[in-house]
């Protein structure tokens, strides 16, 4: 069942006081936290928190298509090993945040893109 | 190549690549088998199929020579990569690059992996520990293949990560900080 809008986003308070500082000092700098409870509000966009996975931090760089979900969903607490290749894949990345890009501003009115996207070959 | 699909000599393939739109009719694939003999292929169909795809090779036309072909590798030389969009690099480009920051070389690039956030994370070698460094553009400077260097300007504490709790951290992970 679904939260209660009434009450409003969950976020422990402070974590909420240290990233309000930080704002009104225009700093960034990552923050160490326990708390994956706590809901992505947008005064964390930008900031890099450190979420702790059980064993040890994690640094997640918050992006605006994360605001309302929790910090624990950045951090596995399990890692799949994958599949083991001997050569190297095709596999390409592109930093975060970038225009077009995975975890870039969307326009108002626009539907989120979903990340990561998939790279189109230059034509 | 997974495993054999059809009677024709069709095989089920598990796509390790960002660009499966370029596997097409007539495209020419080295198959890598287990012993590192290497053979060329040419893709005579292909089609998608529950997350990957399925091929058809030419000259391979019964389920016993597609079995042959079962555990192998495809691969394209290094020169046939599709050329990328701006702002993408492949991960096996950046990976051995150096890491600097500030002007300074701090570590080597082991690996990229992707987790929950958006922002893929370098794995970074620094002396004996690996350290989690979000590939995102409000740090990054810029990525010279040429020099083999990725140039960040990381922000305070991102290397001190793990490093021992201070006391208001413990009061906090304790939950009695108000």
């Amino acid at each position: 069942m679904a939260r209660s809008t009434k009450k409003g986003p969950f976020v422990d308070g402070f974590l909420q006081q240290r990233v309000e500082g930080m704002n009104s000092r225009n700093e960034k700098k990552v923050l160490r936290t326990w708390s994956r409870r706590s809901t992505i509000i947008p005064e964390f966009v930008g900031h890099t928190i450190a979420v702790h996975n059980g064993k040890k931090f994690i640094p997640v760089y918050i992006t605006e298509n994360m605001v309302g979900h929790k910090l624990g969903e950045f951090s596995f607490t399990r890692q799949f090993k994958g599949h083991s290749m001997r050569a190297a894949t095709e596999a390409a990345v592109r930093p975060a945040g970038v225009p077009g890009g995975p975890g870039a501003p969307v326009p108002a009115g626009a539907a989120a893109p979903a990340a990561p996207a998939t790279p189109a070959p230059k034509s | 190549m997974v495993k054999t699909q059809g009677r024709r000599g069709e095989v089920a393939l598990e796509l390790h690549t960002s660009l499966p739109d370029r596997f097409a009719r007539g495209l020419r694939l080295w198959a890598l088998a287990e012993n590192n003999q290497r053979h060329e292929l040419q893709v005579e169909e292909i089609w998608p199929h529950k997350g990957g795809a399925v091929a058809k090779f030419s000259g391979i036309d019964s389920i016993s020579d597609a079995e042959a072909l079962v555990g192998c590798e495809l691969q394209v030389p290094a020169g046939q990569r599709a050329q990328l969009e701006p702002g993408w690099d492949y991960i096996s480009d950046l990976v051995g690059c150096a890491l600097v920051d500030a002007g300074r070389e701090i570590g080597k690039v082991k690996d990229v992996r992707f987790s929950g956030g958006e922002a893929p994370l370098l794995i970074v070698v620094i002396g004996l520990a690996e350290y989690e460094i979000p590939y995102a553009e409000a740090y990054l400077q810029g990525v010279d293949l040429a020099r083999r260097q990725i140039r960040m300007s990381l922000p305070e504490g991102m290397l001190e990560v793990n490093a021992p709790l201070t006391e208001r951290e413990k009061q906090e992970q304790r939950g009695t900080r108000k």
